[in-house]
């Protein structure tokens, strides 16, 4: 659904709204809908976050503290670039699991 | 959990679900959410020092995830994202500076905590305010619709007085939808927020946010994504100052952003379902949150 079918209902008028109420009765299932997808995405992200940072904990920690202590530039840049690493790799994640979620669903 | 770079035992679920909810807000506001994250990192033990830099660095890695779901969304001015980035970081280093000269006077606490509450304060009556205005007038018919998208201002003198500022050089913000605007009056704004960024810490988007819809006239859905674009470059920039004189700890703002990547992308998401006023109006409250963290630092004198 394209989220500018959503808008039109949600509009700060509330004019869609209050006149074709049978519109928004039927935008409630897609919303509906969405909201389950995005739980299980949730639920099924939540897991694999956790083994994540179990293993970043376990095998990235004692290097890390050792950056800190001995090298600190270094530590700066693989700060920043472990950051913007793991962001761009949990936004692919989710867009896969929203992928997937979806796919499955259908 | 232990995490020995700050030496302080953590629980790594806590970690987890407070980068989720300061997620949610940062993509749905265009917030760093350093207002509630630094007095709960503080609370759950971890020195202050490493709190601000953990802060920003983690506040990073949200913002690349919330940016990239608005830059879909189509909202993201990356013109005025960029001009703003230089006023940010002059501003910045003024408030860090300004910090250094109270603290030489022995009043820094007071004058931030007073400074904090005040600002807090006003932007949260005056956002309720006017989005309850800009409500009531788009109900009225007033204004007409278009999405949430098309913005109403119940009140937007200012930002047709900084818009009519004719000072060289004045560039066109197509995204946002302006024609001509002084690059001056962004970069002002800009330096304005940067300013409370170096001196009331975090990413000041609770100051800038408001300030590029109420000054520039930026749209809010857009001021939302750009705010959050220009978040990485400023917050990147303070975490590497920080990052060097020891105050990052990246072990808890890797776990923190598992749970921020989520919530960030899901409040980014709910952008698309709600008009500015509405966006607007949620935000009101949470400038006032943070000067009652601060005034409550203030009166019993943890000041966090």
């Amino acid at each position: 659904m394209h989220p500018s079918a959503i808008r039109k209902t949600d509009d700060v008028t509330g004019r869609n709204a209050q006149t074709s109420a049978p519109q928004s009765e039927l935008m409630k299932e897609p919303i509906i809908k969405t909201a389950r997808y995005l739980l299980v995405e949730l639920a099924m992200y939540a897991v694999l976050a956790v083994i994540y940072f179990a293993l970043v904990l376990r095998f990235l920690g004692p290097w890390l503290d050792g950056l800190f202590l001995q090298q600190r530039t270094y530590y700066v840049v693989v700060c920043i670039l472990t950051m913007v690493g793991q962001a761009i790799a949990l936004e692919r994640l989710l867009a896969a699991l929203s992928y997937l979620v979806r796919r499955g669903k259908k | 959990m232990f995490f020995p770079i700050s030496g302080v035992h953590i629980n790594p679920f806590l970690l987890g679900i407070l980068g989720f909810i300061i997620g949610i807000l940062g993509g749905f506001f265009g917030v760093g959410g350093s207002f509630i994250s630094g007095p709960s990192l503080f609370s759950l033990g971890m020195p202050y020092n490493f709190v601000v830099g953990t802060d920003l660095i983690h506040i990073v890695g949200k913002s690349i995830v919330a940016a990239r779901q608005h830059r879909i969304l189509g909202n993201i001015d990356l013109k005025l994202a960029l001009v703003m980035v230089i006023g940010t970081l002059v501003g910045s280093e003024m408030g860090v500076d300004a910090i250094e000269a109270l603290k030489k006077s022995g009043a820094v606490n007071l004058v931030v905590g007073l400074t904090a509450i005040v600002m807090f304060a006003g932007i949260s009556i005056f956002g309720a305010w006017e989005s309850w205005l800009a409500l009531k007038k788009h109900r009225n018919g007033v204004a007409d619709g278009g999405g949430p998208k098309k913005d109403v201002l119940a009140f937007d003198r200012l930002a047709k007085a900084f818009q009519g500022l004719a000072l060289a050089p004045r560039i066109k913000l197509q995204q946002s939808g302006i024609v001509r605007i002084s690059m001056w009056s962004i970069v002002l704004v800009s330096l304005v927020g940067g300013f409370f960024s170096g001196f009331l810490g975090g990413g000041a988007g609770y100051i800038r946010m408001p300030a590029m819809v109420y000054l520039l006239g930026i749209p809010t859905h857009i001021a939302v994504g750009t705010d959050l674009f220009e978040i990485i470059i400023s917050a990147g920039y303070g975490a590497a100052r920080h990052a060097m004189n020891g105050n990052v700890d990246i072990l808890v703002a890797l776990v923190m952003h598992t749970g921020a990547a989520a919530g960030a992308q899901l409040g980014a998401k709910l952008t698309q379902y709600f008009s500015g006023p509405w966006i607007r109006l949620a935000f009101a409250p949470l400038p006032l949150l943070g000067a009652i963290l601060v005034a409550n630092a203030l009166i019993t004198g943890h000041h966090s």
